[in-house]
């Protein structure tokens, strides 16, 4: 077993996927822009960041039509208080505590109104692999996801954000503590007991399959 | 040795978030331990998995989706918006209302304290026959009281239980009020217009004891 540094463990997500990695500047003059209320630069902002914030909300709320939903109200939060954005924060961080926010709202207001069972889960497409000749692989790797998924609907909320911080969208332990108001120990703890528990629920999944 | 703390190690150590100075005593442990090994490669597993996640591929509809949504939302919205602080509202509104007040009390003030009050108090001659006393200064601010406590009060002291002298010089001081009105529009050098001084002031008295009427003419007899 070989342990990872920080920068190693960043490095198997892959931050430049999206478009919101393009150069902070760029975002920092579109906050300027509209600020100033210039929509052109909000609706580049948008276009910027509205996959991670999507993604963020689809795995701390397990549906993607609740996800979209989150995802609109954490623009138009954005939106409505960009005016009181301190310009030289990133936004990324200011928006992943926003989602979080969002969705920890929307599950208050609104509790799935059962519990949604594996098979149930929502699959996201996967155009690459369809039709592919390692089909099965595809499916079997969908199935994982889907259990994973699954796994993170069942831990605590502050654990599932930090996890979906952590260990989905890649974001250094401090800036995670930065992002939920915790401190780094407090978040160390909750990745590590978060991690425990999917392996468990995962196993535990795979056996009663057998 | 219980296995059990080296659990929470293990799952830190496996995305390098355990102190680099307690990393080597855990290996050390796991090399041992088969227990941990296992559960060590438990860990690795499970979190492959967790982090395809985020290579998960999201449908661009729904993000498309999203966007649209949200920029009609905000164009809808799109109207030039306070974004000052919030305590902002609240503190103009409030700024307001004491503006209003004290805007309200000045004129209360000067309409019964003005020297222009005075002068055109003195300004009008009283050509009723009952009561025929001049109106003074005083007998302006005692109208001028009652006016003000008919105001404040008007269940307790109605105007139309004012003496007929009570009632008369309330009707004087109307017009002279007005006419002092006039006269701060009009600039402080228009107080001495003979206009002024030749308006007579005839009360015309109904059947009715609490109705009174006056009626003013001005400079031209109308």
């Amino acid at each position: 077993m070989g342990p990872k540094t920080n920068e190693q463990a960043l490095t198997p997500i892959d931050l430049a996927r999206d478009e919101e990695d393009r150069p902070e500047s760029a975002t920092a003059n579109c906050v300027r822009r509209a600020r100033a209320g210039d929509v052109t630069a909000f609706a580049e902002l948008v276009q910027r960041h509205g996959r991670m914030v999507l993604r963020t909300a689809l795995r701390l709320l397990g549906a993607i039509d609740r996800a979209q939903d989150a995802a609109q109200e954490t623009f138009l939060r954005m939106h409505r208080y960009l005016g009181r954005f301190d310009e030289s924060r990133e936004l990324g961080p200011w928006l992943y505590r926003t989602v979080i926010n969002v969705c920890h709202d929307l599950a208050r207001r609104a509790p799935p109104s059962r519990q949604i069972s594996i098979e149930e889960l929502p699959e996201a497409e996967h155009p690459t692999t369809r039709g592919a000749p390692d089909a099965i692989d595809a499916l079997n790797r969908a199935q994982q996801r889907r259990l994973v998924q699954a796994a993170l609907m069942t831990l605590p909320r502050k654990e599932r954000a930090a996890i979906v911080l952590r260990d989905i969208e890649g974001r250094p332990t401090s800036e995670v503590a930065r992002i939920l108001g915790s401190s780094e120990g407090t978040v160390r703890s909750q990745i590590s007991t978060a991690r425990v528990k999917i392996k468990r629920f995962i196993e535990q999944k795979q056996e009663s399959r057998r | 040795m219980s296995c059990e703390r080296y659990e929470r190690d293990i799952a830190l150590a496996a995305e390098g978030d355990l102190p680099a100075s307690q990393v080597a005593a855990l290996e050390q442990h796991v090399a041992s331990c088969e227990l941990c090994h296992s559960f060590a490669q438990g860990i690795a597993a499970s979190q492959a998995t967790l982090k395809a996640l985020a290579d998960e591929p999201l449908a661009e509809a729904a993000i498309a989706a999203v966007r649209t949504r949200v920029l009609a939302a905000v164009t809808e919205r799109a109207q030039p918006r306070w974004s000052g602080p919030r305590w902002a509202w609240p503190a103009l509104a409030s700024a307001a209302l004491l503006l209003a007040v004290a805007l309200f009390w000045l004129e209360r003030a000067i309409t019964t304290t003005h020297p222009a009050t005075r002068a055109a108090a003195s300004a009008v001659p009283a050509t009723t026959p009952q009561p025929t006393a001049s109106l003074t200064t005083r007998s302006t601010q005692r109208a001028a009281a009652a006016v003000s406590q008919s105001v404040r009060t008007p269940k307790k002291a109605p105007i139309a239980r004012l003496s007929p002298e009570d009632a008369d010089q309330l009707a004087r001081a109307v017009v002279v009020l007005s006419r002092v009105k006039e006269l701060d529009a009009e600039g402080a050098a228009e107080i001495d217009r003979p206009a002024v001084t030749s308006q007579p002031l005839t009360r015309i008295a109904s059947d009715d004891p609490n109705v009174v009427i006056y009626w003013q003419f001005d400079s031209n007899g109308g």
